[in-house]
Order: C-alpha cells, then sequence, then structure tokens
C-alpha cells in the first residue's frame, strides 16, 4: 500500500507539533502510521483502540474513511486522532486533530467526508510519501 | 438555485438547506460567505452535516466552531487542484522552526488588524465570518494566499506586507 502525504496532513502536523515529543513522534507515532504499508494485514489494525472506520453523527460509516487512534500523547495527556482515505490501494493522510469532546470528533467527519470526495476527483496537494 | 433535497416542512428539526442558509444571515454571518455556501452546499455532504449541526446548535462558541469549519471546508473545495498537484516534501527537521516563522508573521499581522479597528471590522471587510480569522490567527498552519490577499486589501497593505514564504 502506498501512503501519500497529503496538504492536510501537512498541516495539521506543522499546527500540532507542539502536542507531542519528538520520542513519540519518531517511536510511536511514524512507525504506527508506516503499519499502513501493511495495510489490512497487521495486527493492530484489527484493535479498535487503535483503528476504526469513521462513522458521521448520524452513525453512518463514512466509506473509506478510517481514524488512528492514540491516547494520553504528551505533556497534555490528548487523544491525538489521524484520519485516513483508504482508496485504490493507497493511503491518505488527512487532517489529524486532537480530540477534546464528541462534537469536535463530529465536526471532523463532517469534513472528511468532502475531502473523500476531493481526493476521488484527484483534487489534492501532494506533499510526499511515507517510507 | 434548486437543492438536491426535497423540503418537507413538517420536520422541523431536519430544515431545507436554504432556510439555514437564511438563518445564517438573519444572524448576521458575512455574506460572501453565505453566498459561497450557497453554491457548494448541494454537491458537498459534509458542508450539509456542517449546516445542520450549526442548525441543532444552541451554544454560541460551537456554532461558532462550525462556523469556522464551513470556512475551512469551503477553503479546501475553493482552492483544490484540478488534478492531483505535487508539492515539495518538508524535512521532519524544519517543521519546527517554519512553525515558528508562522507564528511570528501572524502575529505582526494581527497588530496591523488591531491597529485598524480589531477582527470584527476585518470580518466585514473581507467577508470572511470572524471565527474563521480568529482561528487563522491562533493556528500555525501555513496562511492560504488568497486569505493573506483578502485581508491585504481590506487593510490597504502592499504585497510587500503580505509577502511571506509559507503559504500555500
Amino acid at each position: 500500500m502506498q501512503i501519500v502525504i497529503t496538504d492536510w496532513a501537512l498541516q495539521s502536523y506543522i499546527k500540532l507539533s507542539q502536542q507531542f515529543t519528538e520520542t513519540e513522534y519518531s517511536n510511536l507515532l511514524r512507525p504506527n502510521v508506516e503499519l499502513l504499508s501493511d495495510y489490512p494485514h497487521h495486527q493492530k489494525f484489527k484493535d479498535d483502540k487503535f483503528w476504526g472506520p469513521c462513522k458521521d453523527k448520524g452513525g453512518k460509516i463514512i466509506r473509506e474513511g478510517y481514524k488512528m487512534k492514540w491516547h494520553n500523547i504528551g505533556p497534555g495527556n490528548v487523544q491525538l486522532r489521524l484520519l485516513v482515505v483508504i482508496t485504490d490501494e493507497t493511503a491518505y493522510l488527512c487532517n489529524a486533530y486532537v480530540k477534546n469532546n464528541a462534537n469536535k470528533d463530529f465536526r471532523e467527519m463532517a469534513k472528511l467526508k468532502d475531502k473523500i470526495s476531493l481526493i476521488k476527483e484527484g483534487r489534492y496537494i501532494f506533499r510526499g510519501e511515507l517510507l | 438555485m434548486n437543492f438536491a433535497e426535497p423540503h418537507d416542512p413538517n420536520k422541523k428539526n431536519n430544515p431545507h438547506a436554504l432556510e439555514i442558509l437564511i438563518m445564517m444571515r438573519n444572524e448576521g454571518i458575512e455574506d460572501a460567505f453565505i453566498d459561497c455556501l450557497m453554491e457548494h452546499c448541494q454537491r458537498y455532504e459534509g458542508l450539509k452535516d456542517l449546516m445542520q449541526m450549526w442548525f441543532e446548535e444552541s451554544d454560541e462558541g460551537e456554532k461558532e466552531l462550525i462556523i469556522a469549519d464551513l470556512q475551512e471546508t469551503l477553503d479546501d473545495i475553493i482552492n483544490a487542484p484540478k488534478e492531483p498537484e505535487e508539492r515539495p516534501y518538508l524535512h521532519y527537521e524544519d517543521l519546527k522552526s517554519i512553525q515558528h516563522d508562522i507564528h511570528d508573521f501572524k502575529n505582526k499581522l494581527r497588530e496591523e488588524v488591531d491597529r485598524q479597528g480589531g477582527i470584527t471590522a476585518l470580518a466585514r471587510n473581507t467577508g470572511i465570518p470572524q471565527p474563521s480569522l480568529s482561528r487563522f490567527f491562533s493556528s500555525d498552519s501555513m496562511p492560504r494566499r488568497t486569505t493573506l490577499y483578502k485581508i491585504a486589501k481590506a487593510l490597504n497593505l502592499p504585497e510587500s506586507a503580505i509577502g511571506f514564504k509559507w503559504t500555500r
């Protein structure tokens, strides 16, 4: 599986970089994201505390949208989420955010729906590949 | 303008998109933003979801966050390239200093905004809702060039004042 870094992921990274330590980035976050190259075979993708499908506010599954989850990250012990769109054998890294309440999650789900549309139309900015 | 779903007047909790747009206008949200939302909300389901959330929300702070998310999505749609566009990779080691540059640039621009009447006046003159501008100045993500041009025009600033290398 190819892992594409979109501009949304890059902007999220710049915005959130103070939420996690460099050690967490090197030893946890990045290695976890690299597991996408072995999606869906790696055992971690069966762990619903780490990985799961995106659902909108009405509970409807958002096709091709997934969440990678980390708990108690950084000095603020935040809940970090990375949204990933998987389509055509490619994983597109999209927004990352701190989940501080359910409403934040619902808003991010809504925004992801339109990012999926843009990705499927080829209307996205490519900032590199992981690995 | 035609909207995708037929309106059922009995469904008070699920109003027509047009009704939500009218409510937004009645609450003083900028016309340019509402016009843009009207143009795109039929096609993009996420925009419609956010509009519904805005309608259902009673907390003013939450409503402002939704408006900022709507503007963010509109910016994504309007500025999306016609085909995948490759832009240079940024090295991990450089990201922290880029973040500092962005932070400093936005702080300086914010000082100019405050000298010229503050965020409320800027919202009125750019057509960008106030919650979006507040998010723009408080976030360390790269500013969009299109947003900087609107701000420059509203503040009557020359290109040199908004010339910044980390834009998107």
